[in-house]
């Protein structure tokens, strides 16, 4: 049972790889595949949080085991937190696929539209698993690039327009994340979360730990469309095809913004109260921010967009009141 | 300490870029010099001072090694930054067909 758990990360990718190949000559293969693949795997955490609730789920890729102390292999792990996420990416991913077998009507390449679904449905799954930094950069990359391309699906000027917007601002956070990463490589000499946590103990209050922290921070909150790097997420929403909407800021935007934050903050990091405040400041910016800006928009999905900077916000209060 | 700080120069002009300029393939190559300087980084945390090559050979008794780990890691790197890019340069000649212009400042239906 344990080892079921790189299912969540091959059975999307492999969803992906079929549906160009066998798509092309059976009809609804692409849209059937998609949607067994995430009600198999919602099933599968469910199956997860009300039997493991209460304990801790490892598995190392590979087999490599602890050699000398040290962590070899990359881990993927699943405790509660992270079951209530999977079953929150799969159910929502079903639900866009089967509503969007008439929603796609007016496009082309439909096949193309679920195979990169697919691939951002694995790369969040993976995101979520990780137990290693540098394989949580890599799946985030994965679910970053394939979004950037379902925004841009319709191919007219505003998805282009917004699809170049979001890219741009991914692309810096996610270059902040690598730095921070090679950061945390560079004071730790280690990637696996569990490890960098016990070895960052020792380093608490040191000026190198605050900066990766607010690396951190800034990257993420720019995945997550915190109120100063908020800018992408209602052009993004409202441009991209309805299924992708919900998609991206039901899922995308809490998946590989949020958890990892809470993740990093709550495990891995010990916090200090200026850190806490400054996400909370953050997240009351939010809040009020896009609240007001919300108030002025008469497209439905701008408006929605702007709703869920909003709900960030209060997340980001949340965990910035709990890390204290 | 020296090529630390060369490093991080050269990851805030990459930003400086990708903040200033106008030209959307500008802005391309800022992003690209920002992944740059972080690959460099990433290599330069690795290497140790008169480091070997880490290959363990029968009979040479070497016990200085650079370290591997950040190589593989700009390896991985370095491919999905060719995807971000490769994406990034797609979507650029998708928009200059569209607006027949490569400025920001022209390209504005939406309102952000």
């Amino acid at each position: 049972m344990e080892s079921l758990i790189v299912l969540y990360i091959i059975l999307p990718l492999g969803a992906a790889f079929l549906i160009p190949l066998i798509g092309r000559f059976v009809r609804f293969f692409a849209g059937m595949i998609s949607a067994l693949v995430f009600l198999g795997l919602t099933a599968l955490s469910i199956v997860y949080i009300s039997a493991y609730h209460s304990e801790t789920i490892r598995y190392a890729v590979g087999g490599w085991q602890v050699t000398n102390g040290i962590p070899i292999a990359i881990y993927l792990v699943l405790d509660g937190f992270s079951g209530i996420i999977l079953v929150m990416i799969n159910l929502v991913a079903f639900f866009a696929v089967v509503y969007s077998f008439s929603y796609l009507q007016k496009y082309t390449a439909k096949n193309n539209f679920y195979a990169l679904l697919c691939l951002m449905v694995a790369g969040m799954n993976g995101v979520v698993l990780t137990g290693d930094l540098f394989n949580l950069y890599v799946f985030m990359e994965i679910a970053a690039i394939a979004s950037y391309a379902l925004v841009a699906f319709g191919v007219e000027k505003e998805e282009l327009e917004a699809s170049f917007k979001y890219q741009v601002l991914g692309g810096m956070a996610s270059l902040f994340i690598l730095l921070g990463i090679a950061l945390v490589y560079w004071t730790t000499s280690t990637l696996n979360m569990a490890d960098a946590s016990r070895i960052l103990q020792t380093f608490a209050g040191y000026r190198i730990v605050i900066f990766i922290q607010l690396l951190f921070i800034a990257g993420f909150g720019m995945k997550s469309a915190l109120v100063p790097f908020h800018a992408w997420l209602p052009d993004a929403h409202s441009s991209a095809p309805s299924p992708i909407s919900s998609m991206l800021s039901g899922v995308l935007i809490k998946a590989i913004g949020i958890y990892v934050l809470i993740r990093l903050f709550f495990t891995v990091f010990s916090i200090t109260y200026e850190i806490a405040l400054t996400i909370t400041v953050l997240g009351v910016l939010s809040m009020l921010i896009g609240g007001v800006l919300a108030i002025g928009q008469w497209d439905y999905k701008r408006l929605l967009a702007y709703s869920s900077i909003s709900q960030v916000g209060y997340i980001f209060i949340g965990l910035g009141i709990g890390c204290w | 300490m020296t090529l630390y700080i060369l490093c991080f120069a050269l990851f805030l002009t990459g930003l400086y870029g990708v903040l200033t300029k106008r030209n959307i393939i500008k802005i391309v190559i800022g992003l690209s010099v920002m992944e740059f300087s972080i690959f460099l980084f990433l290599a330069l945390i690795g290497y140790t001072n008169n480091g070997d090559a880490p290959i363990l050979v029968n009979g040479k008794e070497q016990l200085l090694f650079v370290d591997p780990l950040p190589q593989a890691m700009v390896l991985t790197a370095i491919v999905i930054g060719l995807a971000t890019n490769a994406m990034l340069l797609a979507i650029a000649i998708r928009i200059y067909r569209k607006y027949g212009t490569f400025d920001v400042r022209k390209i504005n239906q939406l309102k952000g």
